[in-house]
């Protein structure tokens, strides 16, 4: 019976006006637009958060590198004490560039006192040179290969951070995200090196 | 490699079997056109088999040319070029589909001349068999080019590291997830360049400070830097390095080679530090 009330003409006596059903379809259209809406802010700012836990990930990866050669350094120190004493002031401001570098915080700081750190080991090099006893050192040979290599590894954790960074910041500052992005999510500074003698060219002469 | 299989096709179109083979296509052909009584079913049968002798020959003129090549391109890196050979099926790779096949198979020292392990570079192929619903059968191939070996002490110390492309379709009949059967956990690294590019899946029980000790900065960058983007995987002390496809460029062939010097040498230095844990009384989880 109810099949028959349903295609019943009757039926289409209690059918809603033209104007009704349109304001229906357009609350319908503007509902689904704001529901989608809704998914793609959350979506997007779910994005902005891992892309951000990968800079601090980068970062606390870079941080072990660096902790790694503050832990070298004393060692080094001591095995170039024993051979060349009179060099203790390149053997002073090493240690000093040490305390900087353990003691910086903000990527600023830590930048520009592991450049510091940097030039200070690469005074330890140069004392070497004059110390063939010491360069023959197996001691100091296993230290240097161990500065060597972690050096390398802080170079590819500073590549990786400085990649994550660029990714993150592009991702908050394009529009429309940076709409989302707001106050809440900041750029980050890239871990730039300070230090002259990376930036120096090598001057090559073809004479 | 083009330029060779053209060359031994021409000659082998030269060669007695073709033209006896033609000469038999066309008696066949002029037989099925006199029992017929149809002139064109006999152009018809002649055409079919002239063009099965040159489907045979071109297949044939394929191989003579990888033969050739792998022949001449296996002393370059120092291997053997044994032809035929198989792996053993211990990584999920290795083990993948219903059926593995090896070929142009090299072996050799790794390091050449200074030794080391002795790996197995080979073209390498798993097939999946696919039935549907109508009692068919259909045989999907699935082709890497790779190169195995047996990493010394790695028994201990890598029970499941899992490296591959990170997938862009994960459907379809061309997609077989051969990881989907191993307990792994998909690992997450530093690196947002390394996520895109890969996927890295590590086995429940695999030490993970031994992981982190392999996967350095200076690896990952290296990965996600490497023109290849090799997969490896390594378990129960074997090492596989693969790319997808049957590489047949002497280019590319050289690069992967490289790469699996590069990632034995990672592999080993993670041993070494491995077995350095494991003797401090780490505990290997």
């Amino acid at each position: 019976m109810a099949l028959f009330a349903r295609n019943s003409p009757g039926l289409k006596q209690n059918r809603r006006p033209p104007e009704v059903e349109a304001v229906d379809t357009a609350f319908y259209v503007v509902a689904g637009s704001l529901v989608l809406l809704a998914v793609w802010v959350v979506a997007t700012a779910n994005s902005f958060v891992r892309a951000r836990n990968k800079v601090d990930e980068s970062w606390s990866g870079m941080d072990v590198q660096l902790k790694r050669r503050h832990d070298l350094v004393p060692n080094l120190v001591e095995a170039v004490k024993g051979y060349a004493q009179h060099e203790r002031e390149t053997l002073t401001a090493v240690t000093e560039a040490r305390g900087e570098a353990i003691a910086a915080t903000e990527p600023e700081g830590v930048a520009r006192a592991e450049a510091k750190l940097t030039t200070a080991l690469g005074g330890i090099r140069a004392v070497a040179e004059q110390y063939p006893q010491l360069r023959a050192s197996e001691n100091f040979q296993q230290l240097e290969a161990q500065l060597t290599q972690l050096e390398n590894e802080i170079q590819a954790a500073r590549r990786i951070y400085n990649a994550n960074v660029q990714a993150y910041n592009t991702r908050i500052q394009i529009f429309p995200n940076s709409l989302i992005a707001g106050r809440s999510f900041q750029p980050r500074r890239y871990f730039e090196l300070d230090s002259p003698a990376d930036r120096a060219v090598p001057a090559v002469s073809f004479s | 490699m083009r330029a060779a299989r053209w060359a031994h096709f021409s000659r082998r179109l030269h060669g007695r079997a073709v033209v006896y083979g033609l000469l038999a296509g066309a008696a066949l052909g002029i037989a099925a056109g006199a029992a017929w009584h149809d002139s064109m079913g006999a152009l018809a049968v002649g055409a079919m088999v002239t063009l099965a002798i040159l489907l045979f020959e071109w297949k044939q003129a394929e191989e003579d040319a990888e033969g050739e090549f792998f022949t001449s391109f296996a002393p370059s890196i120092g291997l053997d070029y044994v032809v035929g050979g198989s792996v053993p099926p211990i990584t999920p790779l290795l083990s993948a589909g219903d059926t593995q096949l090896c070929k142009n198979v090299m072996e050799g020292p790794l390091f050449g001349a200074q030794g080391g392990p002795t790996c197995t570079f080979a073209q390498y192929e798993f097939h999946v068999t696919q039935a549907d619903g109508k009692g068919r059968t259909q045989n999907v191939p699935h082709h890497f080019t790779i190169c195995a070996l047996e990493v010394p002490g790695a028994l201990p110390v890598f029970h499941g590291v899992f490296l591959r492309r990170r997938p862009q379709i994960r459907v379809g009949w061309l997609w077989d997830d051969w990881l989907k059967r191993v307990h792994a956990e998909e690992v997450d690294l530093e690196s947002t360049d390394f996520e895109e590019r890969y996927e890295l899946r590590a086995s429940r029980d695999q030490d993970r400070v031994v992981l982190g000790e392999l996967f350095s900065p200076s690896f990952i960058v290296w990965l996600a830097e490497h023109p290849l983007r090799p997969g490896f995987e390594c378990k129960a002390g074997e090492l596989v390095v693969f790319i997808p496809g049957h590489e047949g460029s002497a280019a590319e062939l050289t690069l992967l080679f490289e790469a699996t010097r590069e990632i034995t040498r990672r592999v080993m230095a993670a041993v070494g530090a491995g077995h350095y844990f494991s003797a401090a009384g780490h505990t290997m989880r």
